[in-house]
């Protein structure tokens, strides 16, 4: 049987407003743009929720060099994604610099709003997403 | 409460995109689980082999070369074919499977038609795994289903494409494929069959259907359409979201509906 059932939660606007709430309590995420590459991107970690434990993922190769990323997870929430290998090179810098970061909120970002799953315009950043992909596969999360 | 039931996540590369599933439920994990994956992965390696337009050797390329006859091809050659032929057609020529080129030829490219189609055909093989909630995804489209009683369903986050750190809205989609068509993450590699032109008038259109299949190819002619997706979109009866370039997103279809 193929019924669809949903519901749009909310009007658009209503969303945005739950996520200017969110923005505003993770501030070091939203400067993840102008972050350094290779530095991690971090919501505010809070030493009394517990240990952090941090997990990598594996080095994905892609044709602009091999990812890695490593996640930090404190009671069973990503605290923070740091990249521990990106590819070098001129093309390479302009996607660390447009792709990952945004990826990295969009983790951070995601699993703030009980979401399963992003729909988007078709991913490039293949290695990325793999080697977070195989990261959260490790934290079990 | 099943909303609190652990995600198993796998991810492969497969035709140029990653490709995501994700289980709960009874068979989330273990020989089941693992066979369906290794099912799924096997099913769009032979799929990248006959339909890869960046494979020399693939079916699709040498069809393109001449080199081999339309009615060589195998049968899901075919299948795509007639649906890319539905597809432009029913859009009026805003989605082809075939396109001019710059030497005065024409260039066979059913990718369009390919990625959801193929997902779709490998979301059935999780038929096969009981009780079990699953949404498997490729490149930011995906087939959801949910087989276990009181599930929450799955909450697809839309992307904004002005900011993709932000999310627009959130679907919770029990059974049901939605897809996004945009320039945001790939650049301009959506154009219109008929002028040749980067369409400008929308970021994003994001088509909810029961097929991925047709899911995607909406989400695609629509983009291209421009200023006429919602009203075309509508009259297919598909719900979704427009993200105009310059303007607020419009909800189309119905703003909440439930069976």
């Amino acid at each position: 049987m193929k019924r669809i059932s949903f519901w749009l939660l909310s009007t658009i606007s209503g969303l945005a407003l739950a996520f200017s709430y969110y923005t505003s309590t993770a501030g070091s995420v939203a400067s993840a743009n102008s972050a350094p590459v290779g530095s991690a991107s971090s919501a505010k970690v809070d030493a009394s929720k517990g240990p952090v434990t941090t997990f990598d993922g594996k080095a994905v190769p892609t044709r602009y060099g091999p990812v890695q990323v490593q996640l930090s997870v404190q009671a069973k929430k990503i605290v923070a994604v740091k990249l521990l290998k990106l590819p070098t090179g001129a093309m390479d810098q302009f996607i660390a610099k447009r792709s990952i970061p945004t990826l990295i909120k969009e983790t951070l970002k995601s699993q703030s709003a009980h979401i399963d799953i992003v729909t988007t315009a078709t991913y490039t950043s293949d290695g990325y997403i793999s080697s977070l992909q195989s990261a959260l596969d490790n934290a079990s999360l | 409460m099943t909303s609190e039931q652990r995600i198993e996540r796998r991810v492969e590369h497969l035709m140029g995109m990653p490709v995501n599933l994700a289980l709960r439920g009874r068979f989330a994990n273990g020989e089941k689980a693992d066979w369906a994956w290794a099912e799924i992965v096997e099913f769009l390696r032979s799929v990248d082999a006959v339909f890869s337009t960046y494979r020399p050797d693939s079916v699709i390329s040498r069809l393109g070369r001449g080199e081999l006859a339309l009615a060589d091809c195998p049968s899901e050659v075919h299948e795509v074919l007639e649906l890319g032929e539905q597809a432009r057609v029913e859009s009026d020529g805003a989605f082809d499977v075939r396109r001019s080129t710059a030497g005065g030829g024409i260039q066979l490219d059913p990718s369009g038609v390919v990625k959801g189609w193929a997902i779709q055909r490998a979301a059935s093989i999780l038929d096969d795994l009981a009780d079990t909630d699953s949404c498997l995804s490729g490149g930011g489209d995906m087939v959801c289903r949910v087989r276990t009683s009181s599930s929450p369903g799955w909450r697809v986050g839309i992307e904004d494409p002005h900011d993709p750190t932000r999310i627009l809205a959130v679907l919770p989609v029990h059974d049901g494929a939605v897809a996004t068509s945009g320039l945001a993450q790939r650049g301009a590699h959506i154009t219109d069959p008929r002028t040749g032109d980067v369409p400008t008038t929308l970021a994003s259109v994001t088509v909810l259907a029961d097929d991925l299949t047709w899911a995607d190819i909406d989400a695609t002619a629509a983009f291209v359409m421009g200023a006429d997706a919602a009203a075309w979109l509508e009259g297919r009866g598909r719900t979704g979201v427009i993200v105009p370039s310059t303007s607020e997103p419009v909800m189309f279809g119905y703003a909440s509906r439930s069976e």
